[in-house]
């Protein structure tokens, strides 16, 4: 969710904070800032145009010499809308500006003391066509700060135990209590004067309100609410109850809704759907209402899917001359069952979804009200008509519960005080009334673990100490034999590879699986349609991923299903032809029959289209085998290179060495030759009977940025020659 | 004749593998028991028992796969699924350790993969506090990252633990998420047919290719799948 700073601030009691302890403070409390957004105003300049010259090297941009009454600038500017005269925003070298960080530039030659901003760079719209024209009266010299308030904006990941969060209001409250111990007070004013009416709300909401107001004749939207709306991204709609709804919603949390009253019959009401309703909804969908659907109704129909969205035909347009606004507190439980069962979303149900404040509705609709009311100074309100149906809970805790969950013994007055700037309030000493913002706490003796976590939040966990636990005796760890399985394949030269557990339709038809395989009853690919069979499909697309190298020796330990949903743990070994005596020799130490090694099907060679030399492999449960001896992992030093999404060349060189020079380093060295060389190792190695020693390397050549031609290749085998020819080798 | 000295070169491990390996060496000083659990598990096990109700919000964040008609089996969103079932055969005080494969919904991208691995750790003992919950996880973190790491505790939502944390470790100038943690709560501990009374406990899930990212920087998550063989020959 996106918040500006600025909205925040404005509920903050103590407005001396710098942004940084704020900023902190969030993520302290468990709001998670996903990403900050700054635009740095106060370095940014109203400036008047003085004189507008063609750059000298490229037609499209011109140099624009400015003025902010104490010196003059020469800014590189490619806007075509500038003019002498015009008063715009610069922002000076070493500004920052959300993504972009403005610097002292040369542009085509010419330098550039800063940039002349347009409206998106500002974070003030959507608007790039152009510079931002400043009103001609700006005394130039001023701070862009002193003109619009600073869109600082925050990015925040709000967690679902707290709805409460979800507006500039509720994290307000939250710094207020965190950052200066005080409990906000959202009180209305009794500006209204609202009267109970018989709504029968029963279990489908906690409260209700409803204000009718005539005499809107101006719906132009404030231009600070447009600025806001803009700068989080919401397309201003320019029409005052749509523009006062979003912005509602963001700053208090409250979602509203406008009803015209003049396409209501009789009194307006909340029930649940009948059988078989139907409704047209402001997006136009037509939509079969649920009988668990909470619907806002009146005598003949129903007007709005409660909390998600309101009816096309009662919505309210510029001619409307008496609207009824809406503002509740709906059940969670049945927005949220309405919402899954729908599938409709909007920036109402997000919030009702997961619980509104029954005390919100009647502070929020006085604030629209008073802001309706500056610009439509004949505003009358004609009825104003409330129903509750909440009690406050209480929560029982033991302030000793503390320290046995969190192992410090925090004092029992600085944990009540803690609770208090959140608003709880005190009945006796293990008695608290929960805040009625408050969805997740649910009170019991069982559950004090929910208050716990409000006061160590508050204390910080930094503080809270941290204590090893004991050292004790190795248990058992039932992966050791399958780890002792890889430790033994990776000796035998077997690379381990983990594949995908789905397959695709395509896959299970080759491999004649459709009716062995379970299937996926809601893949978003269809490359997850169904889960694996075998572990052959993920080895074959080893291969072909790979077919730059001739060589193919891999296996995979995984689980495979079956159509009655059951796992079984298998493990796959597949080579080339040439490694196949190994193949036989792992049957022969892991106590596999060496029928079960099997050349891969004509059929499916012919259809993946596999080159080069055959393929051999076998798949065993894992159950049937045995290891004699035991195996580890060995650890190895990792020095992880990456690697281009070109495919690699493989080559492969056979040199004469003497006794003397050490592999290792040589293969270090080679790798040093060129930069492309991503691996080198020796894959074969004998003494002829003169007692000469001949070793084999393979070279993985990767192209790093572009693929490679046959010369390109050339020059880098040069290079391996050469290096191998001046250390005195011979290459066979 | 030409004496062979050697026929091929050495294979390698999976770095999954071997982040699973490390991991349980570490723990295993602490005596975790290290058990695992069916990739396929009922929507009983994987949400319901962990307090992720049906038409809970807390369900949208698991994009789940589901593999039955009746939407009753899912293939497990996370290894936390195992936490019941392997407690109901278990009496405590207990430290266990739950490697494995878990699934989400998600579109694939350099950072999103259909499938990945976590480790589940469950401590559940008498006078379990915060406290050795801290020390547990810096101790594990410090020995694979380094003693020098900073890591951060910040709190942060589970629905199957309170308090929940996210634990994050400084990393090339950054705060990186490495993993979620938090005191189990006392209605999963009497799913498990533990007294709450009597015990408490935490749980801890990290995944598995996410610290191998960033350890090795490894700059996409397909190649642990992909095999391409010049990202295996390298562990």
């Amino acid at each position: 969710m996106k918040l500006l700073y600025s909205q925040i601030q404005n509920f903050l009691l103590n407005k001396n904070h710098q942004f940084d302890r704020v900023n902190q403070a969030l993520i302290e409390l468990g709001i998670e800032v996903d990403a900050l957004i700054h635009y740095d105003y106060e370095n940014i300049f109203a400036v008047k145009i003085e004189n507008i010259s063609p750059h000298p090297n490229a037609d499209r941009l011109q140099i624009a010499l400015v003025n902010d009454g104490k010196n003059k600038y020469k800014i590189v500017c490619g806007a075509k809308n500038i003019q002498v005269g015009q008063i715009v925003p610069l922002a000076k070298a070493n500004t920052r500006l959300g993504e972009i960080f403005i610097t002292k530039s040369t542009i085509r030659g010419v330098e550039s003391n800063g940039m002349l901003c347009s409206e998106v760079e500002l974070g003030l719209g959507d608007d790039h066509s152009g510079i931002l024209i400043l009103k001609p009266e700006t005394k130039i010299g001023t701070k862009l700060s002193q003109i619009y308030p600073n869109p600082t904006i925050f990015d925040l990941s709000i967690t679902p135990n707290r709805p409460d969060f979800y507006s500039a209001l509720g994290i307000a409250r939250e710094l207020n209590a965190f950052l200066d111990q005080k409990t906000t007070d959202f009180k209305s004013e009794n500006l209204i004067n609202w009267q109970k009416n018989d709504f029968n709300i029963k279990n489908l909401a906690h409260s209700y309100y409803l204000i009718e107001l005539q005499n809107i004749k101006n719906f132009e939207t404030p231009k600070e609410i447009i600025f806001e709306l803009k700068t989080l991204g919401i397309n201003p709609k320019n029409n005052l109850l749509v523009d006062l709804t979003n912005w509602a919603n963001i700053v208090y949390g409250q979602p509203l809704h406008a009803f015209d009253k003049e396409k209501i019959s009789g009194e307006i009401n909340i029930r649940q759907a009948k059988k078989g309703e139907k409704l047209i909804l402001l997006n136009k969908q037509k939509i079969a209402l649920d009988e668990k659907d909470i619907v806002i109704a009146d005598k003949d129909k129903s007007v709005a899917l409660a909390g998600i969205m309101g009816g096309l035909e009662t919505s309210v347009h510029e001619q409307t001359k008496t609207i009824i606004l809406e503002g509740a507190s709906f059940n969670q439980d049945l927005i949220r069952a309405t919402v899954v069962r729908s599938g409709i979303n909007s920036d109402a149900s997000v919030r009702f979804e997961k619980g509104v404040d029954p005390n919100l509705p009647s502070y929020v609709l006085e604030k629209i009200y008073k802001i309706i009311k500056k610009t439509n100074p004949e505003l009358k309100i004609i009825q104003a008509q409330y129903q509750n149906n909440f009690t406050l809970k209480t929560a029982f805790y033991q302030s000793n519960f503390c320290q046995k969950l969190s192992g410090i013994n925090i004092d029992e007055k600085k944990q009540f005080e803690i609770l208090q700037t959140q608003g709880f309030k005190k009945i006796n000493k293990e008695q608290f009334e929960i805040p009625s913002w408050r969805f997740d706490i649910e009170g019991s003796s069982l559950r004090q673990c929910e208050i716990v976590e409000d006061i160590v939040r508050f204390y910080i966990i930094d503080k809270l100490p941290e204590k090893s636990i004991s050292k004790k005796q190795k248990q058992i760890n039932c992966l050791e034999a399958k780890f002792a399985l890889s430790a033994y394949l990776a000796m035998q030269g077997f690379n381990e590879i983990i594949s995908t557990s789905f397959c695709s339709p395509k896959e299970i038809e080759l491999l004649n699986a459709k009716d062995k395989c379970p299937k996926i009853y809601n893949p978003r690919t269809i490359e997850t349609a169904y889960l694996r069979p075998t572990l052959l499909m993920g080895a074959l697309k080893t291969v072909l991923h790979n077919h730059a190298f001739k060589t193919h020796i891999i296996f995979e330990i995984g689980t495979v299903f079956d159509k009655s949903l059951k796992e079984y743990e298998k493990l796959i070994c597949l080579c080339t032809k040439n490694q196949k005596n190994i193949l036989e020799k792992i049957c022969h130490d892991l106590n596999i029959d060496p029928d079960n090694i099997q050349s891969l099907d004509e059929k499916i060679v012919k259809e993946l289209k596999i080159r080069g030399q055959a393929l051999y492999y076998f798949e065993v449960d894992l159950k049937n085998i045995k290891l004699a001896k035991k195996f580890k992992i060995e650890l190895k030093n990792i020095k992880y290179k990456s690697f281009s999404n070109f495919s690699p060349s493989v080559r492969d060189f056979s040199l004469w060495i003497n006794d003397k020079i050490n592999q290792n380093d040589l293969l270090e060295e080679l790798k040093q030759s060129d930069q492309h060389i991503l691996l080198a190792e020796i894959f074969d190695q004998f003494k002829s009977k003169e007692g000469k020693t001949s070793i084999a390397i393979r070279f993985v050549i990767d192209p790093i940025e572009k693929s490679f031609t046959e010369k390109d290749i050339d020059v880098i085998l040069n290079k391996i020659t050469k290096l191998i020819t001046k250390k005195g080798l011979i290459i066979r | 004749m030409n004496y062979i000295l050697k026929q091929s070169m050495k294979g390698t491990i999976h770095p999954i593998t071997r982040f699973i390996s490390d991991t349980i060496d570490i723990f295993s000083q602490w005596g975790f028991e290290v058990v695992t659990g069916p990739e396929i598990e009922s929507e009983k096990y994987n949400f319901d028992v962990l307090r992720i109700k049906k038409n809970h919000p807390a369900r949208d964040s698991h994009d789940t796969f589901w593999v039955d008609k009746k939407r009753e089996l899912v293939l497990r969103t996370h290894t936390s699924a195992a936490q019941v079932p392997v407690m109901l055969k278990r009496k405590p005080p207990v430290r266990l350790l739950i490697p494995g494969r878990v699934f989400r919904n998600d579109n694939i991208d350099a950072t999103h993969m259909p499938l990945f691995h976590h480790i589940e750790g469950l401590v559940i003992d008498k006078n379990v506090t915060i406290a050795e919950l801290k020390g547990t996880l810096l101790d594990y973190i410090h020995s694979y990252f380094g003693k020098d790491i900073k890591v951060r505790f910040r709190p942060n939502y589970f629905p199957f633990v309170e308090p929940g944390y996210e634990v994050d470790i400084w990393w090339d100038n950054k705060w990186l998420e490495m993993l979620g943690c938090g005191m189990i709560h006392p209605e999963v501990l009497q799913n498990m047919n533990i007294d709450p009374t009597e015990f408490t406990g935490f749980a801890f899930g990290t995944g598995v290719e996410r610290p191998l990212m960033v350890k090795y920087k490894i700059n996409n998550i397909r190649h642990f799948y992909n095999s391409d063989y010049r990202f295996l020959k390298q562990f």
